[in-house]
Formats: structure tokens, C-alpha cells, sequence
């Protein structure tokens, strides 16, 4: 019995034993070929430039650093928000506002987006009231594109057809009415039992609340490339300051931008409550928001960049949390525990990331930490971007 | 070795075993995992899937890209230069991985040559966009300018020092490939190895576990069975107990012990076997002592009784031979005189006493003879009733006879007191008893009868004693029955004038026996029944009933 115990105990020890690594020496390290940019003092030409009306929506972020994700105690976390701390050191400017269907549509931008939509009743009304003036005018009738008319007419069929239409439709009616003689307003005008101004207000009205609805449906390739389109026409102009380029921000300086200084979920007020009182968001139920606010909004649609009641964040941007998700130039992956400065993501992967969630998320999804992402030939009624003025990202 | 002993090793033994092939397998296993873990996160780093060479390979199409987008300059450049410029983002930001991550495996001089050449490029493509977008540059350069130039150069350098990275980098992974095919290789042989080891031990484990419970069995569960059967076949055949001692301490102690235990019990049940057979004897001598004690003493109160009976039986005796003497002192008389006048001798008796002896002498003989006769009638009553029976077998008798004989010895007891009146069955059949120990009953009866006769109240009524036998065929038994008009049994002694030695006579004039003698007798010795009814100041009357049957 006790010549098995030694056998065995021999046996298990020379089982056990592993092999031992050898080390060899290292090259030494090389360090960043490229390093930081450091030269970002602008000329005084420069300086004027983002004085002009153009650069007005850009709000300068200065260098700084914050804790990147969330940490482990936040309500709704997702485990891909590791906190981690970033250092930028380069400023950038930021668009307070996401990009518009108007800024879209001004872009050399091939594929416009009007932006579909149903009418109100009083629209409609007024639609009709066009229609059959139309019908009874040979002169305009002759004049005008047969598939306008035809728009047109779908709503005076008590429409079941075609319920939606576009705000170029709505503009195109508004040209019809300025351009129109005395008898055929009278005509609009009596059928909707509207006065003559309260139509141009209302048609003038809808027009500007749909061209300040942020563009959606917006690929991450489109965005880029209305980017490259506005940087070339700037660069045309002569109206972009030196080495700078009009670019998405980097997922660090969205939510740089997004928390301004604030390290609670979100970065309106005190950072620890978001509802549809202060963001266009789905809070239609108790558990979708958190924070005092328990007001039950879910608005079920984008509303115009800006919109009035919501506040700004301590830099002064607007939805940073909600309305669109907003492409950034990152791959996707998933975050290091380590410090890091001036990330711009991986050099290969297929997502993008998106950030701010949007008015189909609930708050949880809107924080500032929250991460989305999609690949970049992806696009939805939440796909939308905000521009970023600032030097390439190397 | 102790049964214990056994236990604490075949536990440790398992126990132990069981823990070592569990760390052994797990230690091994550990060890494995580990291993493949290191491997796996190596081949993450440096084959076919690794970041290096993704990056690597991210990093040059990158660049090449900007090569080929460039080459549609200056004949569409409209967001040319956006796209060139993003990538060149990329191109840079992939090369810093490239020198941060990876300078282990690139030269130095070759990362620093592409940074250079990429800045090169970088420079010539601005002052391309410059041209060829910028209004305020108002000559487009023609295609062959100097910047058109310089970049080719750049880029054509570039290109080279790409192919090298990209020929190292496929070196790099090769030489990759192979350690790690090896590696892996080496992994699996050991996976193997271990894999054999521990079935081996497994094996070696499991025949220690056997060995040990065989050596168990063998040396504890074995003897335990021996004994159990030795133990069996010694109380079932009854024979010697033999076993040997074998096996553990206990159990051979145990042996040893059930040994001398068995031994012990045969010797102490011989022991005890004698001394009951002993006892067994010597309480059958006492029973039968007893019961010649018995018999001795009915007898005994029997002879007591004829003791007592023998003054007035002398007297009885005494009035009869007196009678009977004087009678034959005349016949004497007579015949004297009867033979001296056949003789003619002068004091022959004259004629008138002739006459006179004439007329008497046949009368004096008969009652001679009487006398006599009353005296036998006496003695041969006394005999019937002093008869004892060598042994107490119960033969058929003649009760009436007994009891007639009975009240003739009793006479001089009851005649001055009270008259015998008996009514005896005639057709009584003779009845199985021993006829002496009847006799001794009736005779109690009729003495306490007597006495209580004499010693009551009233002396006015004259006294009467009254026996009676009687054959109930119905019931198969006879029931003598003697009544007095004496004073009666009080109440309270009723319950008691069975007992022994209770007697309500003064002291010295009864034992006190003989009640008891009687119950013993008719209930003990007969199976029947004695009782009584007894009335204060009018009398008493027993009852004994006797079985035809024994």
C-alpha cells in the first residue's frame, strides 16, 4: 500500500511539472510616428472667419479630459460603457445643432431629403381648396406638372391612397399661391374659409418647421460625404480656417461635447433626470425615464433642431440626448480600461458607432453614455449627425 | 492490526487517492488550459487571425487606397482630396499601432521610413488639393508639375517600402504559423500525455482502492463470517466451539472469548442441571415426607381420637365383662356343684340349689355370651374403625357399616348427652374411599356434634344426633348428612372452622385439627364436598358428599 501512495506521488509530481520560459531582450520601443498635432493657435484671419454667420452654429470645445463610459453604479448601463479616462488635447469646434434637412438639401448632396409627412386637417383643407381652384383654372392647369396635380388631387379624393406628402410639395403650393391672381386666393381662400395671410403664415410655417426637422435616414457614408462636400465648398470659398476640415466628431469628443463637464447619465441641468419634458425621446412609460420629471411624453416624431423648451447643455448644445442618433467617425469596439489620448476607435471593423439614442429610445438609451452602432451603409428614421469643425483626426 | 486501524487506512487510503487524482487532474488540467489560453491569445497576436495581422494588412490597404484613389487626379477630383485625406487619417493613426504594438517584429528603420514617406505624400497631396480645388491658387498646374512629380516619387518609394512590410509581415506570419503549429503540436501530444497519465492513475488508483478492500475483506469481513458460522454450527449441532483466532485484534480477542464464553456455559449449565436435579430430589422426598406426614397424621388425630375414645370404650368394654364374669363365676358355681353331685361329694349342693343352678345356669351362659358378644361387637368396631390402609388406595365400602361402627366407638361420647337416631340409605352401593379416613371424618362429626350437644344452653330438649346417608344416582354421588340440636356455629367463626388449628374449645381440650383433617380429606383426598348449615341455638348440620366415582 504505501509503495502505490510513493508511486503515485511521483508519478503526480513529474506530471505537474511545466517548462519554463525563456526570455529574451527587446527592441526598444519606437512611439507614435505621428504624434499629437500641438500647432492649433489660429491666425487672426482665422479668428475673424468663425466670427461669420457660418461658423455661427459652432460652439468651441476647448482641450480637456473626463471619464469616458459610465460607471458600474448607473441605472440602465450596458457592460460596453467601461469607464475609462480620456485626455483630449486638441480643441474642436461642434455644431450646437444636428444637422438639418434644409442644410441637407443646400449640399451638392445628389439625394435630397424632403422629408415625408402627413398633413394636418387645416393643411389638407387648403391642399383642396388648390386642387379645385386648379381644376377650374385652363391657364395654371396647362402650366402645371401632371404628377403635382396628381398629388394634389389624392388628397381631394378624401385621399386613400397618398395620406403623406413633402415640404418641396408645400413649397411648390405656396409658389403657386404667391405667384396666383386675385380671383384664384379668393377661391383657396373661400374654400378653407381661411383668411388670404393665415395661408401663407400656415404654408410658410409648416415649410420652415420641416426644413429644421435634423436630416434623418442618413447613412454613415452619407454623412462623410456631406462632410467632404462641405469642407470642398468652404475650402472653394476661401471660408475654412487653416489645416481645419468639417468632419464627424470621434465618439471621446461627442461625449466630451455631450457631458459638458457633467459625469451623471445625462448632460441637461444636474445630469440625473431625462424625460420627454427636456429631450424628444419615447418616455411614454415610467420605466422608460428616469429623474424627477415623471411627465409621460413620447412626441412619436423628430421635432426641429433646437426646438423651444428644450435646454441646452452646459456648452450650449442642443439634443445631444435624443431626436436623432448621431453618426461618429469610430469603428466600433469595445473599450480599454486604459488612459488614452485623443481616440479616434480602431483602423478596421464594420460599425460605426452612434451616440445620443433618439425619439424611438427611452432615456436609458438617450444617456451619455449609451453606445450604439450599425454599419455604415445603414440607415434609418433615427440615423442622423452633427458636423464637427476641426483639424484631421492625424 | 485493529479493526479501526483497517477503517482509518481504506478511508485515508480513498480519500487520498481520491484527492490526488482530483489535484492531479485538476493541477494538470490547469496547466493545459492555461497553456492553450497562452497559445491562443499568441496566435491571436501573431497568425493568420491575429490583430498584427489584421492591422498590418488594414493599414495597407489603406495606404494603397489612397494610391488608388489618387490615380483618377486631376481628371475628377471632386471630393478627391476629402476621401485621400481621411484616408491618410487612417494610414497614420494604423502606423502608430503599427510602431506602438508591433516594433517587436518591423524594423525600426522601415516604420520610420514609411512615416517619412507618408508625410511626403501627405505634403504632396495638400498642395495637389491646393491646386487643383483652391480658388485662390488660380493656375492649375499642368499634369506633369513638379508636385505631380514629387508625389510620384513618394508614392512610388512608399510603395516599395510597403511591399517590404507587407513581405515581412508574411514572413512574420509564416514563422508564426510554424512555431505555433508546433506549439500546438506539442500541446496535443501533452493533452495526450496527460490524458494518459491520468487514466493511468486512475487505474493505478482504483487497483489500490480494490487491493485495500480486498485486504479488508480479507482481514476483517472474513473472520467476522467465520466466527458467525462457528458460532452458528456450535449452538445449532450443538458441538464444541472451534475456530481459530485469525484476523484483527478484536475479532480474535472475541474469539478467544466466545471460546472460554461457550466453554464456560456448558460447564455452569452441568452445574446448574445437577444442582436442580438435587433440588428436584430432594423436594420429592419432601413431598412424599409430606404426605406420609399426612397420613401420619390423620392417623395420628385418629389414634388421638381413639385415645380419647379409649377411657369411655374401657368403660364400655368394662360393664359387658363384668356381666359376662359374674355370669361365668355362677356357671362356675354351677358347674362345681353339677360335678360334686355326679361325684355325690358331701358339700353337694342339696336339691333346691340344684334346681336353682338347673333353671339359671343356660340363662347365665347366654348372657355370658352375651356379655361377650357386646365386648366383641365393641372391639371389632374398634378394629373397623382404627383400620388404616397401608396405602391409601380407594376400594369400594360399606359406608353404612362404617358409620355403624362409628357411632359404636363414639358411644361413650354422645349417650349422656343425646340418642343416635340414623337413617342409612339401604340400597346405598358400596362407595370407592378409604373407608379409615371416612371413619375419621364421620367420627369428628359426631364427637363436635355431642359436644356441642353438652355444651349448649338449654338442657330441657333432649339432645338428638341424626346421620343419614343418601345415594343421589342422579348426580352419581352419596351425601351423608349429621345433624345435632346443639348451640349452633356462631356467625363469625363460620368462615373459619376449616382452618387448621382453629378450634373454639378451650385450650388443651382441641388441636383444633380436626375440621381441617376433614376438609382435607373429603375435598383433597375424595374430590367431594363438605359443608354446612348451621343454625344459632337450633343446631348444625354437615354435609359430606362423595363421588361414585375417583
Amino acid at each position: 500500500m504505501k509503495l502505490y501512495c510513493i508511486f503515485l506521488t511521483i508519478f503526480l509530481l513529474v506530471s505537474c511539472s511545466d517548462d519554463t520560459i525563456t526570455s529574451k531582450s527587446l527592441p526598444n520601443r519606437i512611439g507614435k510616428l505621428f504624434p499629437e498635432r500641438t500647432d492649433f493657435q489660429l491666425n487672426a484671419k482665422d479668428l475673424e472667419l468663425l466670427q461669420r454667420n457660418e461658423f455661427r452654429e459652432f460652439v468651441k470645445i476647448e482641450p480637456g479630459e473626463f471619464l469616458m463610459g459610465s460607471p458600474e453604479s448607473e441605472d440602465g448601463r450596458n457592460p460596453n460603457e467601461l469607464q475609462h479616462k480620456v485626455v483630449l488635447t486638441i480643441p474642436y469646434y461642434i455644431s450646437k445643432l444636428e444637422t438639418t434637412v434644409d442644410q441637407w438639401n443646400r449640399s451638392n448632396m445628389k439625394i435630397k431629403m424632403y422629408g415625408e409627412f402627413e398633413p394636418s386637417d387645416e393643411i389638407k383643407l387648403v391642399i383642396q381648396g388648390f386642387y379645385n381652384t386648379l381644376k377650374n383654372n385652363n391657364e395654371l392647369l396647362v402650366k402645371t406638372e401632371k404628377k403635382f396635380l396628381q398629388h394634389l388631387a389624392s388628397f381631394s379624393n378624401n385621399g386613400q391612397n397618398e395620406q403623406l406628402t413633402d415640404y418641396r410639395k408645400i413649397e411648390n403650393i405656396l409658389a403657386l399661391w404667391s405667384n396666383g391672381n386675385p380671383s384664384f386666393r379668393n377661391s383657396v381662400s373661400n374654400f378653407c374659409s381661411l383668411d388670404q395671410p393665415e395661408i401663407t403664415k400656415k404654408l410658410s410655417a409648416l415649410i420652415d418647421y420641416q426644413k429644421n426637422l435634423p436630416v434623418s435616414n442618413i447613412s454613415y457614408t452619407q454623412a462623410v460625404a456631406y462632410c467632404h462636400d462641405r469642407t470642398e465648398q468652404a475650402y472653394r470659398e476661401n471660408l475654412l480656417p487653416k489645416d481645419m476640415v468639417f468632419r464627424l466628431p470621434t465618439e471621446a469628443e461627442w461625449e466630451f461635447a455631450c457631458r459638458a463637464g457633467n459625469e451623471s447619465p445625462c448632460g441637461l441641468g444636474a445630469g440625473d433626470s431625462l424625460s420627454g419634458l427636456i429631450a424628444n425621446l419615447d418616455g411614454s412609460k415610467r420605466s422608460y425615464i428616469f429623474g424627477k420629471d415623471l411627465e409621460l411624453i413620447n412626441r412619436e416624431a423628430l421635432v426641429p433642431v433646437g426646438y423651444p423648451g428644450f435646454p441646452s447643455n452646459n456648452w450650449g448644445l442642443y439634443d445631444m440626448h435624443g431626436n436623432v442618433m448621431e453618426w461618429c467617425y469610430d469603428f466600433y469596439s469595445d473599450y480599454s480600461m486604459k488612459e488614452i489620448t485623443n481616440p479616434i476607435g480602431p483602423i478596421r471593423g464594420s460599425t460605426r458607432v452612434l451616440r445620443g439614442g433618439s425619439w424611438y429610445r427611452s432615456a436609458y438609451e438617450c444617456r451619455s453614455a449609451s453606445r450604439a452602432k450599425f454599419e455604415p451603409s445603414y440607415r434609418g428614421s433615427e440615423t442622423g449627425f452633427r458636423v464637427v469643425l476641426g483639424y484631421p483626426l492625424r | 492490526m485493529k479493526v479501526r486501524s483497517y477503517i482509518i487506512l481504506l478511508t485515508i487510503g480513498s480519500l487520498a487517492g481520491a484527492f490526488s487524482i482530483a489535484g492531479f487532474g485538476w493541477f494538470a488540467f490547469q496547466g493545459l488550459n492555461s497553456a492553450t489560453e497562452e497559445l491562443e491569445s499568441e496566435s491571436r497576436k501573431t497568425g493568420i487571425s491575429s490583430d498584427e495581422f489584421g492591422d498590418v494588412n488594414a493599414f495597407l490597404e489603406t495606404t494603397r487606397r489612397i494610391f488608388e484613389s489618387m490615380d483618377i487626379y486631376p481628371e475628377n477630383y471632386t471630393g478627391l482630396f476629402s476621401v485621400v485625406l481621411d484616408d491618410l487619417v487612417l494610414a497614420k493613426e494604423g502606423l502608430n499601432i503599427l510602431a506602438e504594438k508591433y516594433y517587436k517584429n518591423y524594423s525600426e528603420d522601415l516604420l520610420q521610413g514609411i512615416a517619412k514617406e507618408i508625410k511626403e505624400v501627405e505634403k504632396n497631396i495638400l498642395e495637389m488639393q491646393q491646386d487643383g480645388i483652391a480658388t485662390n491658387v488660380q493656375v492649375a498646374r499642368e499634369g506633369n508639375n513638379p508636385v505631380n512629380s514629387d508625389y510620384n516619387k513618394a508614392r512610388e518609394s512608399l510603395s516599395q517600402k510597403l511591399n517590404i512590410l507587407e513581405n515581412d509581415s508574411k514572413t512574420n506570419l509564416a514563422v508564426a504559423n510554424k512555431a505555433l503549429q508546433s506549439k500546438w503540436e506539442d500541446l496535443e501530444s501533452r493533452k495526450e500525455g496527460t490524458a494518459i497519465s491520468l487514466i493511468i492513475a486512475v487505474v493505478l488508483y482504483l487497483a489500490f482502492v480494490f487491493t485495500l478492500a480486498f485486504l479488508t475483506y480479507k482481514s476483517f469481513a472474513l473472520p467476522v463470517a467465520n466466527l458467525e458460522e462457528a458460532a452458528r454450527r456450535s449452538i445449532e449441532k450443538q458441538q464444541p466451539f472451534v475456530l481459530g483466532e485469525s484476523g484483527p485484534l478484536e475479532i480474535r480477542s472475541l474469539t478467544k472469548r466466545l471460546q472460554g464464553l461457550i466453554i464456560g456455559l456448558e460447564s455452569t449449565v452441568k452445574n446448574r442441571t445437577a444442582k436442580l436435579q438435587e433440588k428436584t430430589n430432594q423436594l420429592k422426598l419432601e413431598i412424599q415426607q409430606r404426605k406420609e406426614l399426612e397420613t401420619q397424621l390423620v392417623h395420628a388425630q385418629k389414634m388421638e381420637a381413639v385415645g380419647q375414645l379409649a377411657s369411655g370404650i374401657a368403660h364400655e368394654i368394662n360393664s359387658p365383662s363384668q356381666f359376662a364374669n359374674d355370669n361365668i363365676l355362677f356357671l362356675k358355681e354351677a358347674v362345681e356343684g353339677f360335678i360334686a353331685k355326679l361325684d355325690n361329694t358331701e358339700n353337694a349342693p342339696d336339691e333346691k340349689e340344684l334346681s336353682f343352678l338347673k333353671g339359671n345356669a343356660s340363662e347365665a351362659a347366654e348372657q355370658a355370651k352375651e356379655g361377650i358378644s357386646r365386648i366383641t361387637t365393641i372391639v371389632k368396631s374398634m378394629k373397623n374403625f382404627a383400620y388404616r390402609d397401608a396405602e391409601s388406595a380407594k376400594k369400594p365400602n360399606d359406608l353404612n357399616q362404617a358409620i355403624e361402627s362409628t357411632i359404636v366407638v363414639a358411644t361413650n361420647e354422645w349417650k349422656y348427652h343425646a340418642e343416635i337416631k340414623k337413617e342409612l340409605d339401604e340400597n346405598l352401593p358400596m362407595v370407592p374411599c378409604n373407608i379409615g379416613e371416612i371413619n375419621q371424618v364421620v367420627l369428628n362429626l359426631i364427637v363436635n356434634g355431642a359436644h356441642a350437644i353438652r355444651d349448649r344452653d338449654e338442657a330441657s330438649v333432649k339432645g338428638e344426633i341424626k346421620i343419614s346417608t343418601k345415594h343421589y344416582p342422579s348426580d352419581d354421588c352419596v351425601v351423608i348428612s349429621i345433624t345435632d340440636n346443639g348451640g349452633g356455629i356462631p356467625q363469625q367463626v363460620q368462615e373459619r372452622i376449616f382452618e387448621p388449628f382453629f378450634t373454639t374449645k378451650e385450650v388443651g381440650v382441641g388441636t383444633g385439627q380436626g375440621l381441617a383433617i376433614a376438609h382435607n380429606v373429603v375435598v383433597k383426598s375424595h374430590n367431594g364436598q363438605i359443608w354446612f348449615q348451621s343454625v344459632e341455638n337450633q343446631g348444625t348440620t354437615f354435609f359430606i358428599k362423595l363421588p361414585m366415582t375417583q
